[in-house]
């Protein structure tokens, strides 16, 4: 006697039957295709790690259990039914006790306790003792080839399936906020709506069905299987810290092909099939192209993120290098000054006959050492202000002070220095307001000193008129110095306020500057809010300089 | 009692180790006994119920007419 069987064709290779509707191929065969390709993938990404395992082994489980479905669909043996139907029961709920693993590895970096495991397996093992039984499966409905669901795999699967969903959602909720860095929060929370909505679809579809008796919809849950397992994927491969990009466009490419690639299951028509089969191919190659394509562009991003951190390394060992050197500048000074003192503070007790009364020759002499050292100790005081202000330890103590008392006495002081070199050293004031300004009056008078022993320097014949003025509309104030003396070229001109820049036609009247005095003048002005500019009608032709400062209103 | 505790967490691994061989083995015996019962023996009960739908579908049909 033969078996009874379905009242339709047998099926081919026990997938293929004119009894499975064109949609069930389609939507389990990209789910398939989609889970696997993913699971692989995250797997060869690091085959040594748990989660890339246990997220294999989800993706296998899940397939199994969507192939078992389409055998259901195509077969006709009510035996094979059962067999098939049995299994599906049992692996889908350990396909969501799995899901609650891998969320919570991913969430703990470590597997449950034991605690949890045995409360698993007592969940579990009722299923296992009682699938054979009818308890799980009563019989058959031959009309359909359906099974009729006993308890088990009517109500017992289901509250498994939703316990876990619950558990899921409640480790997430416990855990989530405790995360460290704000980017694993957000990859953690990326990971549990990717699976909760994925297990929720593809158990919502089933329970419907179970009790509808109508698994039509069942199909439907499974839709969301490539996007999801995706999702899931995603956050694996990122909270690991692998190539983001990469895994991206490699999920995307095999579940674009897979989509395709069940098209062509589908399709029956020979022009379908054609374009399908064309489609297939171009997805391949373009596919192949992407990945090929975004590989060589994190390449090269890769070696510019290396290069930008050499360039980083680079910059900040130049900056200590920078300060090295402006502390060496500081301390050599420091070092030259304190013996310049002592030599500067003798020859001048020597020429002041505080040691007796000294031969013209010798006073002569002791006059060119005196000289050569306020020289020198001027050049030193110039580079320890260099080496001040960049390295950014320029003291500035502000206050309110008259500029046109202070410079009117700068002028007095200098006076008789400029006599002795037969100059005229005249002073005017063409003030409207009381000329107060907020500065550092030491460093102020130092730069009009600059600025005047500049002019007498470089002044052969005539005068230096020193005029202060302001503009009480734009509350400024001016301190203009005025020589006849060598005066300046355009060029000059241009880069007499940089560091080490010297007037071209400097070294015929003083060949002793550093060329620092102006690049210093130039900084402490501007760090004091007011500005300095030099003009000239050429060479000898006299020049101007101008330092402005705001009126404290 | 340190020592219970340490103990308890060394054995905690394997033993979840275990818990789950035996689980699996269970799986593994249940599906057989599935298999078995189902494919081998095909002990289990077919409502045959196609002269009942087909009398549903005729009577659809007829008062469809």
């Amino acid at each position: 006697m033969g078996n009874i069987l379905c009242p339709w064709e047998p099926a081919v290779y026990l997938l293929s039957s004119s009894n499975v509707p064109e949609l069930i191929y389609y939507s389990h065969g990209t789910a398939i295709l989609a889970a696997l390709g993913i699971g692989i993938l995250v797997f060869a990404n690091n085959p040594k790690d748990s989660m890339s395992r246990l997220f294999l082994l989800f993706t296998f489980l899940f397939s199994v259990w969507a192939l078992l479905d389409v055998i259901l669909w195509a077969t006709n043996d009510p035996a094979v039914v059962m067999f098939s139907w049995s299994l599906q029961v049992l692996i889908e709920p350990v396909t969501y006790i799995i899901a609650f693993y891998l969320f919570y590895i991913f969430l703990y970096q470590k597997p449950p306790g034991l605690l949890i495991n045995i409360l698993f397996s007592l969940l579990l093992i009722p299923l296992i003792l009682l699938l054979p039984t009818t308890l799980n499966l009563e019989g058959l409905l031959l009309s359909t080839c359906e099974s009729i669901e006993g308890p088990i795999a009517k109500y017992y699967t289901y509250f498994i399936n939703v316990i876990m969903v619950m558990a899921i959602i409640l480790i997430g909720i416990k855990r989530i906020p405790t995360l460290e860095t704000r980017n694993h929060q957000s990859t953690a929370l990326y990971f549990e709506l990717g699976l909760v909505t994925f297990l929720l679809s593809f158990t919502s579809g089933n329970i419907i069905s179970s009790f509808t008796d109508d698994w039509t919809l069942s199909q439907y849950g499974l839709f969301g299987m490539p996007i999801f397992a995706g999702l899931i994927a995603y956050s694996i491969v990122r909270h690991k810290a692998f190539n983001i990009k990469m895994a991206g466009v490699q999920a995307f490419t095999i579940v674009l092909w897979a989509l395709v690639a069940s098209l062509l299951l589908v399709v029956k028509s020979d022009s379908s099939r054609i374009v399908s089969g064309a489609t297939l191919v171009f997805t391949t190659f373009a596919g192949y192209f992407l990945v090929k394509s975004v590989k060589k562009e994190i390449k090269q991003r890769e070696q510019i993120e290396n290069l930008a951190k050499d360039l980083e390394n680079a910059n900040v060992r130049l900056k200590e290098l920078d300060k090295l050197k402006s502390e060496f500048v500081s301390i050599a000074s420091h070092q030259l000054r304190s013996p310049l003192t002592a030599i500067r503070g003798y020859a001048s007790l020597l020429i002041e006959g505080s040691y007796g009364k000294l031969p013209q020759k010798a006073a002569e002499a002791l006059d060119r050492i005196s000289e050569s050292a306020k020289n020198m100790a001027y050049s030193i005081e110039d580079y320890l202000n260099v080496s001040r202000i960049e390295s950014g330890n320029m003291k500035y103590n502000l206050s309110d002070f008259n500029l046109k008392d202070e410079t009117e006495k700068i002028t007095d002081d200098l006076r008789p220095q400029a006599v002795r070199r037969g100059l005229t050293l005249l002073f005017r004031s063409d003030l409207k307001g009381g000329g107060v300004i907020n500065a550092d009056i030491g460093k102020v008078i130092q730069i009009i000193q600059n600025l005047l022993n500049n002019s007498i320097k470089y002044t052969e014949t005539g005068s230096i008129k020193v005029l202060v003025r302001d503009d009480v509309v734009r509350k400024k104030i001016f301190v203009d110095i005025i020589d006849t003396g060598i005066g300046m070229s355009p060029k000059t001109l241009s880069t007499l306020f940089g560091k080490f820049e010297r007037a071209e036609n400097a070294n015929i009247v003083n060949n002793r500057g550093t060329g620092l005095g102006l690049y210093v003048a130039k900084m402490m002005t501007e760090a004091m809010k007011g500005t300095i500019k030099a003009t000239s009608e050429g060479d000898g032709k006299g020049s101007v300089f101008t330092i402005e400062f705001p009126l404290v209103t | 009692m340190s020592l219970k505790v340490t103990i308890y967490i060394v054995m905690l691994d394997k033993k979840s180790k275990i818990l789950l061989v035996f689980v699996f083995t269970l799986m593994v015996l249940s599906m057989m006994a599935t298999y078995w019962d189902t494919v081998v023996l095909r002990d289990f009960d077919i409502i045959d119920d196609l002269e009942e739908v087909e009398l549903l579908n005729e009577d659809s049909s007829a008062s469809g007419d």
